[in-house]
């Protein structure tokens, strides 16, 4: 009962702080003079009085400032104090603040953007069923669709598939998929509207179930729709099915037509499903892998054992040791590798040296992490160099201006301001910095990352990495620029708290310079290192981008466009394909403008080719070896073109001096 | 003449007990005391007013505006009921340990 009393009492003061001040006021006047006149009374020369009883009174401000500390809101009221003094000190000098705050928030903003790249895609894993179980067999990304040896393999065939899915029961669900989407042209059965290009992939029946994957309408994909007599079915997107169709319930069971075949739509995905790996424009449809040669009629893959192009993730049974099950991979890899026809003799040498390696497959095939994870280190190490750096020249500004204010503050210690009090005040203001940085540093990492998506993404019409700070990352921001405002603020604050009540009585700041000079300079020399690192990673960065830009690449790039095309999407057939292309060379060449119009199978640049069923005369099984690059063992390969092909990318074509796929 | 400082634990006991014969200011309570011990107790003005706060705190005393005795307004405390029981328990206590103190110093 009486702690309540206490307590309400306590509360009470809150709302009276300002009439507490001012009655303690007067009730310490009345003090002083009842002291002064007893002086008087007993003597004192009057003009002495005053003094003597102020002297033996002591320190008004002290004592006025304890009367209210036993009253318990010291702390938050000499913190709201600080925060408001310390606002009010920004305002005061805006071009310091201005300067602070963009520095601050270069510096945090880099590192969350950083951070929440690297949350999406090195550390959140696909959302699919219990991902530690499922083993992806083979850890490279090789792509797209190959023959020959891959030493550590990673893409198969359809039969490969089918006997690993017969020999291995240490495998509770094997599922394949296509190494690479495909481009896909789909309308809607019903309805007068054209084709439209999307994204497709071939997986097998069993691909949702082994993620864990259940449809958000309709149904996924099931083992019964591979079979080569069912009813051709597709799954769509939810992202497709939202953007595209409205999300429209009538999809489902309604029929579309596909590269000018019909499909029956089974299902919708979840949203947040974007297939097995991440990459810029995920699949918006699946197709069961029984409707290859549907598709692609004369030229089906499907069947043929030496045509590597699927991925295979399996979901492991508990308790199945890794190792034994790489070893049996291998062994049944070889032993299947020797049974294929059609294998040249340098690829049958080289069959004892084919291995399988399962790797943990739960954040898919993790193309994209591979290809980013390196740039992204990168990235976070430079992030961390400028909020360094940032550090670093803030605590300087903040020395240069605690030094500046050093009469100041010499002046509150002799009026009885304890060190702690300014450290604490002058800490404020870091804090109060940091906080402003930080919260702009948050609104710079939202553009920074959408601009490292762009960037990383070009082309891309959609990006399955959200952009935005998860609310962890913020948490990190937020301590990040806590951190910070400790880090440079700790130096001025201890700097400005050694300052010696006498000096303000010298008026001058004669000892200052001395004293704050050590740490000073030691940032100075501090920042002017970090700035050089970073100064020559961006130095080397520019220069190899200019390297790669003047490349040489045996062949003009200036003033030349490259189209694709993919007539079978329009249901051309094969017999109908050289007429399609003598007569687009013809429609093109006749554009004015147009120098010269030439097709081939793959365009330069695009770092593909083919390489089967070719070898060079007198070195039959090896291929040939690179002149330059002895230790690359390079194979043949060749490239349909058209007529005035080299013509048109001017590229020398005497004797044996062509490279002319721009993939030497 | 030197001056001595009140005993630590007692200057609650002392101010209770100036009010105890009636309410006043805080100039008078420290002025009380040193008249009363002969000025041999002086109450320092800066534990004389924390002290005062904190007794405001407990609900032992409360304070009142009103004209001194030279017609100036001034804050005077007055005890309040719990403050009377306090003061008990504190002269009470106090008068355990000074016995105790007193027997330790005659036996030993």
């Amino acid at each position: 009962m009486e702690r309540l009393g206490e307590l309400w009492r306590q509360l009470k003061f809150i709302f009276r702080r300002g009439k507490f001040q001012q009655e303690l006021q007067e009730e310490m006047q009345f003090h002083l003079e009842m002291k002064a006149r007893a002086l008087r009374e007993a003597g004192m020369a009057s003009g002495e009085a005053g003094p003597a009883a102020q002297r033996q009174f002591g320190n008004t401000l002290l004592l006025s400032e304890t009367s209210r500390e036993v009253w318990g809101w010291n702390l938050l009221e000499t913190a709201f104090q600080d925060v408001r003094y310390g606002l009010r000190q920004l305002r005061r000098s805006p071009g310091f603040t201005l300067v602070a705050v963009l520095t601050l928030a270069l510096g945090i903003g880099a590192n969350t953007a950083v951070f929440t790249l690297m949350d999406a895609v090195l550390l959140k894993s696909l959302p699919v069923a219990d991902p530690q179980q499922l083993y992806s067999l083979g850890a490279d990304d090789n792509c797209c669709q190959m023959t020959g040896m891959q030493g550590d393999f990673t893409i198969y065939s359809y039969p490969l598939y089918r006997y690993f899915q017969e020999h291995n029961p240490q495998f509770s669900q094997l599922a394949a998929f296509q190494a690479g989407a495909m481009p896909v042209a789909v309308r809607r059965s019903r309805g007068v509207e054209a084709a439209q290009p999307y994204r497709g992939e071939f997986v097998s029946g069993n691909y949702f179930q082994i993620f864990g994957i259940s449809a958000y309408a309709g149904r996924m994909l099931t083992p019964s729709d591979d079979r080569a007599d069912a009813p051709p079915a597709a799954v769509m997107s939810y992202r497709v099915w939202q953007q595209r169709y409205g999300a429209d319930p009538g999809v489902t069971g309604s029929t579309f037509v596909i590269n000018s075949k019909v499909f029956t739509l089974a299902g919708v995905t979840p949203p947040g499903f974007f297939g097995d790996r991440l990459t810029g424009d995920p699949p918006d449809f699946w197709l069961p892998i029984g409707t290859e040669p549907l598709l692609n009629g004369p030229v089906s893959i499907l069947r043929e054992p030496g045509e590597f192009w699927l991925y295979l993730t399996g979901r492991l049974k508990p308790g199945v040791p890794l190792a034994a099950l790489q070893a049996q991979l291998t062994v049944e890899l070889q032993q299947w590798l020797r049974t294929l026809p059609k294998l040249d003799k340098g690829d049958r040498k080289d069959i004892s040296r084919q291995r399988i390696i399962p790797t943990l497959g739960g954040a898919g095939v993790t193309e994209l992490r591979d290809q980013y994870a390196s740039g992204l280190h990168l990235l976070m190490v430079l992030a961390g160099l400028v909020l360094l750096i940032a550090c670093a020249n803030l605590a300087n500004l903040l020395l240069a201006k605690s030094s500046a204010a050093r009469t100041q503050m010499a002046a509150r210690i002799a009026l009885g301001a304890t060190r702690a009090r300014l450290m604490r005040q002058i800490l404020t203001e870091s804090m109060l910095l940091a906080v402003l940085g930080g919260a702009a540093g948050v609104a710079v990492a939202f553009l920074a990352t959408r601009m490292i998506l762009l960037l990383a993404f070009r082309g891309a019409l959609y990006v399955p990495i959200d952009a935005t700070p998860s609310l962890p990352i913020l948490a990190f921001a937020f301590g990040l620029s806590l951190l910070t405002g400790v880090l440079f603020g700790v130096a001025p604050a201890w700097v400005s708290s050694r300052s010696q009540p006498a000096e303000a009585l010298h008026g001058a700041t004669r000892s200052t310079r001395d004293r704050s000079a050590l740490p000073q300079k030691s940032l100075v020399v501090l920042q002017a290192a970090l700035s050089l690192v970073l100064l020559a990673g961006a130095g080397l960065l520019t220069r190899s981008l200019l390297n790669l830009q003047s490349q040489q690449f045996g062949f003009q790039t200036r003033g030349r466009y490259i189209v694709r095309l993919d007539p079978s999407l329009a249901a051309y057939t094969m017999e109908r394909l050289p007429g399609l292309y003598r007569q687009l060379q013809t429609h093109l060449a006749a554009i004015p403008g147009v120098l010269s119009v030439a097709y081939s199978g793959y365009s330069p640049m695009r770092g593909e080719n083919w390489s089967s069923e070719i070898s060079v005369e007198g070195h039959p099984d090896e291929g040939y070896k690179n002149e330059f690059l002895p230790w690359v063992s390079k194979t043949p390969s060749w490239v349909r073109v058209s007529p005035r092909y080299f013509a048109t990318v001017d590229a020398p074509a005497t004797g044996q001096g062509y490279h002319g796929t721009g993939h030497a | 003449m030197s001056r001595t400082e009140i005993p630590p634990g007692t200057l609650y006991l002392l101010i209770l007990k100036t009010l105890e014969s009636g309410p006043r200011h805080g100039y008078g309570i420290a002025e009380r005391i040193q008249q009363l011990s002969d000025d041999v107790l002086t109450v320092e003005e800066g534990s004389l007013y924390p002290a005062l706060q904190r007794m405001l705190i407990k609900g032992w005393v409360v304070g009142e505006w009103r004209q001194s005795d030279n017609n100036r307004r001034a804050r005077y405390y007055r005890l309040t009921p719990a403050g009377r029981k306090q003061l008990g328990l504190e002269l009470s206590e106090f008068q355990k340990v000074m016995a105790a103190i007193t027997r330790v110093i005659q036996t030993a």
